[in-house]
């Protein structure tokens, strides 16, 4: 089958590599129709987290059909239409059993190489690092996936491809930020990032009752996407001298109830600290720069919930005296896809919800090492590029 | 998340079982892991060698007859003999002439004749659903008491074995 490889820092390639098959007895196989890309696949691509090896096949948001059944899945059959989580979870541990799908205790072959860094080990993933599992990705045409029944959701008639695909990452991630913010009547609500989660995170606020829906970003076209697709208001903060005086003058001089951070470590933040942050990370002394989520801590109200939901790799400059402080609560996760799927296609079904505005780039599995360059740029607009690989 | 307190006692019982074990066997590096099973289960899984094979995966494989096991490992056999007490699995290394080399086993002896080759402790949590697995082995490499106790948890709670099996990830010159 044809599919996107990682070949090395910032080398990629579209190659010839062999198709998967069963290996599990409760795996599927998936031909995928829709694949498309991510932020935090910058990250390796980029070289700054570590883990891939040279011909691996990366991608972990996507939705196919399946082909092939292990002969233990009961639920799924061949020639379902389905959208899958991109964390791999069993359904059988400790974790999967009150919902924390990405922390799934026995889905990692690697788990033993992430254990030193976190203790314990996260859940496998899709095309992702090998300490993350090292599974093939899905930037291709076939795909393996684990414990078919508890991963693959059928995608109801009235939802389309595109629609469906979001499902798989940026729809449940934004959602679950939003729902980390124990959202009550008359809350606002403030979303760091306009990309997919962003906007995503925005529309799950609105959907679970936020009064108010403050996004900030610096990119126009991502500012006019939450207020026309989401209805949200919208700051951009690269026009203000700063973040946390702009909110508290939105809000009556309170501050936000919560605030989604939804940028991570590729974030372009303004002022001194971004500037010595980005130093660091110049010289690899320190990966990440985090002046989104310590803009997201100082720009929360008292009492407030910020929401993680960015990726970091270890931060070395956390404001902990302001968390204290000010009596944050911090709730961050990896997605628990699987906990919000049913419910997410269900507004899709519905009209409640809309997202195939996020893919705005399409174009063959073919063209994904220049869909990969566009969407890092940030070129004409890009917030995801969608591959197809057949 | 409020756990009922009985989980809770047994938890810290089991805690406290093991911890009393490590303080009897200075110098032991170990691995722990809770399986959603009980200690039956567990045991009877640790104590079949296709199991054992199974857990090792990569590493090598494992043999038995009655309560002889003889271990493969990049090339080299291991003969060891399964001894159990309540709720410890001991694979210790036989001498040259295929007897169990004697052991001292006197709580809290730092000089025990003998080290186990493998051993996992398993202790029941107080409902008994669950275990505590303990295992500590002189299995090459770091984490390979990790690995080993990690896919019994999923064999034992999944009835799989993670695995990238023969998947495209990784061009096979590169792995
Ligand atoms: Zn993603
Ligand atoms: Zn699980």
């Amino acid at each position: 089958m044809r599919a996107l490889v990682w070949n090395g820092v910032n080398d990629l390639a579209v190659e010839t590599v062999p198709d998967p098959h069963v290996v599990n007895p409760r795996d599927v196989v998936l031909e995928v129709s829709l694949t498309t890309t991510c932020g935090s696949d910058l990250h390796f691509i980029d070289g700054y987290l570590p883990g891939m090896r040279k011909g691996d096949v990366f991608g972990h948001e996507f939705t196919g059909t399946i082909v092939e059944v292990g002969p233990e899945v009961r639920d799924r059959k061949v020639g379902d239409r389905v959208v899958v989580p991109s964390f791999i979870a069993c359904g059988n541990c400790w974790y999967c059993d009150r919902q924390l799908y990405s922390l799934c205790d026995t889905t990692n072959p690697n788990a033993a190489a992430q254990q030193p860094l976190l203790g314990y080990p996260s859940g496998g993933i899709y095309g992702y690092t090998h300490p993350f599992g090292g599974y093939a990705g899905s930037h291709a045409q076939f795909v393996r996936v684990p414990f078919g029944d508890v991963n693959c959701f059928p995608v109801p008639e009235a939802v389309d491809d595109l629609s469906a695909l979001f499902v798989s990452d940026a729809v449940p991630t934004g959602f679950m930020g939003a729902d980390f913010c124990d959202i009550s009547p008359g809350d606002t609500v403030a979303v760091f990032g306009a990309g997919a989660v962003g906007l995503m995170a925005a529309a799950g606020a609105k959907i679970l009752g936020a009064e108010r829906v403050i996004v900030l970003d610096r990119l126009p076209e991502r500012l006019a996407a939450a207020r026309d697709h989401v209805g949200a208001e919208t700051v951009d903060y690269s026009d203000v001298d700063s973040v946390q005086e702009a909110l508290r003058e939105a809000t009556g001089g309170r501050g936000p109830d919560a605030v989604v951070e939804a940028v991570g470590m590729e974030g372009h933040g303004t002022g001194l600290q971004n500037v010595v942050d980005r130093a660091k990370q110049a010289v690899r002394a320190e990966t990440d720069r985090a002046t989104p989520l310590r803009e997201a801590v100082l720009a929360c109200r008292k009492g407030g919930v910020v929401a993680l939901l960015g990726v970091y790799g270890l931060t070395d400059s956390f404001p902990t005296g302001v968390v204290l402080n000010k009596g944050l609560t911090i709730r961050a996760a990896q997605q628990h896809g699987q906990r919000y799927v049913p419910r997410l296609l269900h507004h899709l079904a519905a009209g409640e919800l809309q997202t195939s505005f996020l893919a705005t780039h399409r174009m063959p599995l073919e063209d994904a090492v220049e869909g990969y360059r566009i969407f890092k740029e940030k070129e004409d607009g890009c917030l995801r590029a969608v591959f197809s690989p057949s | 998340m409020a756990l009922p307190r009985n989980v809770l006692t047994g938890a810290r019982d089991a805690a406290a079982k093991l911890l009393t074990h490590a303080r009897a066997n200075p110098g032991s590096s170990s691995q722990t892991l809770t399986v959603e099973r009980p200690a039956e289960s567990v045991l009877a899984a640790l104590r079949d060698p296709a199991v054992l094979t199974r857990l090792l995966g990569d590493l090598g494989s494992a043999t038995a007859d009655g309560s002889r096991y003889a271990w493969t490992l990049g090339g080299e056999t291991v003969e060891t003999v399964l001894t159990e007490t309540v709720d410890v699995l001991r694979f210790a290394r036989t001498a040259t002439d295929g007897v169990a080399e004697p052991e001292d086993d006197t709580e809290g002896g730092a000089d025990r004749a003998v080290e186990a080759w493998a051993e996992f402790t398993v202790v029941p949590t107080r409902d008994g659903t669950r275990s505590e697995v303990r295992a500590r082995s002189q299995l090459p490499g770091g984490t390979a008491d990790f690995t080993v106790l990690y896919r019994l948890r999923a064999l034992l709670q999944t009835g799989e074995i993670p695995t990238l099996g023969p998947q495209p990830t990784t061009r096979e010159e590169d792995r």
